[in-house]
C-alpha cells in the first residue's frame, strides 16, 4: 500500500486521474438503478451489487423500515458535497481530520403530492448545506476548496439545474416479475465511479 | 384496521387526506426535511436522518471499498422510489389493486470530467434521466397511463430534479476538541 492521505490511497488516486486524462471517453457517464415495490408505501432500490429500502409510511405507528425518497435525495447531496470536499482537499495534499455536512431542505408545497390544489410544486425549492470541517489549512484555503466543491458537485449540479426526465410506462403480466433483481448481473459494472 | 388495498389501510389514507384538507397549516411541517452526513475516511460517509442512517461509498476502481452506492446512484434510487410510492398512492386512492410494480432508471451525467477539473465544458450533474415503469395491475392501459402521468407531475423528487433548486452552501471551520 502506498502513501495514503485522508484514507485515500494517493497512488491509486493519481493513477485514476492519469487514466481519465489519457482516455476521457472511457469514463462511463451513465448510472443505473431499479426500484421494486414491496407493499404499501415500501420498496427496495437495487443498484449494482447494493440495495436499500425506501419507506414513506412515516406515521404514528413508527413501523417504517426505511427513509423516504426525499430524505435519500437530501442525504445524497450531503454525501456528494462532503466526499467531494475530501477529494479536492486530498488532491491538494491537505489533511482533513473531521468533516460533517448538515442539510435542511424546504419543500415548496408537499400537499401537491397528496393531490391537493395549491401554489408551488411538491419538490425542494431550497436546500441549505452547512459544512463543518477540521483540517490542516487556513480559512481562506478551505473556503476556496468548498466553493470549488459546490461548483463541481455532480449531485449539486443535478439539484441546481433542470434535469430532463423521460418517463414511460408499460403494462406487463405477472411472469415479468418472476426473476429476482438480486440475481441479475449488473449492466453497469463498477467503471466510472467518482466520489459522488 | 379497515380495508387494506396494496398493503395500505384505505381508511387511514382517507383520514390523512381529510385532516390535511381541514387544516392545511398543520401539514406545513412536512415541508421541511433534514439530514446530516459524517465523513468516515477515504471516500466513505454516513448519512444520518431521523432514526435511520445509510452509508455512501465508491466503487472499488476509484479507491473506494464499494461498501454502498455512491451519491449520484442514491439520487436515481430516490427518484425511482418516489415515483413508485406516488404510483401506489394514486392507484390506491382510485381503488385499483396492483400486483407488481418495478421502475428501471438510467441517468446520464452531462460531463463528469468537470468534477475532476479536467474539462470546462458542461457540468457534472445529470443531464437526462430515463425512467421506465413496469406495472401489473387490474386496470386498463389508459387508466394506468393517466395515473402514471399524475404521479410524474406530482412527484416530490421528480420536481426537485426537473426544476432548478436554490442551493445555499456554507462552510465553517471547526477545531478538534
Amino acid at each position: 500500500m502506498s502513501a495514503s492521505l485522508n484514507g485515500v490511497d494517493l497512488e491509486a488516486l493519481q493513477q485514476m486521474l492519469e487514466e481519465v486524462r489519457a482516455r476521457p471517453e472511457a469514463v462511463q457517464p451513465r448510472r443505473w438503478a431499479r426500484f421494486r415495490w414491496e407493499e404499501g408505501l415500501r420498496g427496495r432500490v437495487y443498484i449494482r451489487n447494493q440495495s436499500f429500502t425506501v419507506d414513506e409510511s412515516v406515521d404514528r405507528s413508527g413501523r417504517e423500515a426505511g427513509l423516504s425518497a426525499l430524505e435519500y435525495a437530501l442525504g445524497a447531496l450531503g454525501a456528494c458535497l462532503g466526499l467531494g470536499f475530501v477529494f479536492h482537499a486530498t488532491r491538494r495534499g491537505i489533511a482533513v481530520r473531521n468533516l460533517e455536512v448538515a442539510l435542511e431542505g424546504r419543500i415548496e408545497n408537499l400537499l401537491r403530492f397528496l393531490g391537493f390544489e395549491g401554489e408551488g410544486h411538491p419538490g425542494y425549492g431550497e436546500v441549505i448545506a452547512k459544512a463543518y470541517v477540521d483540517a490542516d489549512a487556513d480559512e481562506e484555503t478551505l473556503q476556496a476548496l468548498w466553493e470549488e466543491t459546490v461548483a463541481t458537485s455532480p449531485v449539486g449540479n443535478t439539484f441546481t439545474r433542470p434535469v430532463a426526465l423521460r418517463t414511460e410506462i408499460a403494462t406487463v403480466s405477472g411472469w415479468w416479475f418472476r426473476y429476482s433483481p438480486e440475481a441479475e448481473e449488473s449492466a453497469s459494472g463498477s467503471r466510472g465511479g467518482m466520489p459522488c | 384496521m379497515g380495508l387494506v388495498l396494496n398493503g395500505l389501510d384505505v381508511e387511514q389514507l382517507q383520514q390523512l387526506s381529510a385532516q390535511v384538507q381541514a387544516n392545511p397549516e398543520a401539514a406545513r411541517s412536512l415541508n421541511r426535511w433534514t439530514a446530516r452526513v459524517r465523513w468516515l475516511g477515504g471516500f466513505k460517509g454516513r448519512a444520518y436522518i431521523r432514526n435511520h442512517s445509510f452509508v455512501v461509498d465508491e466503487p472499488a476502481d476509484l479507491v473506494g471499498q464499494d461498501e454502498a452506492p455512491n451519491a449520484v446512484e442514491y439520487v436515481l434510487g430516490a427518484l425511482g422510489a418516489c415515483l413508485t410510492v406516488g404510483f401506489v398512492l394514486n392507484a390506491t386512492k382510485r381503488g385499483i389493486p396492483l400486483r407488481n410494480l418495478e421502475i428501471a432508471l438510467e441517468g446520464e451525467i452531462d460531463n463528469i470530467l468537470t468534477f475532476l477539473g479536467l474539462s470546462q465544458e458542461g457540468h457534472p450533474g445529470y443531464r437526462e434521466i430515463i425512467v421506465k415503469a413496469y406495472v401489473d395491475a387490474d386496470a386498463d392501459e389508459e387508466t394506468l397511463r393517466a395515473i402514471w402521468e399524475e404521479t410524474v407531475v406530482t412527484s416530490p423528487v421528480g420536481n426537485t430534479l426537473a426544476r432548478p433548486v436554490t442551493l445555499r452552501p456554507e462552510l465553517r471551520r471547526a477545531t478538534a476538541a
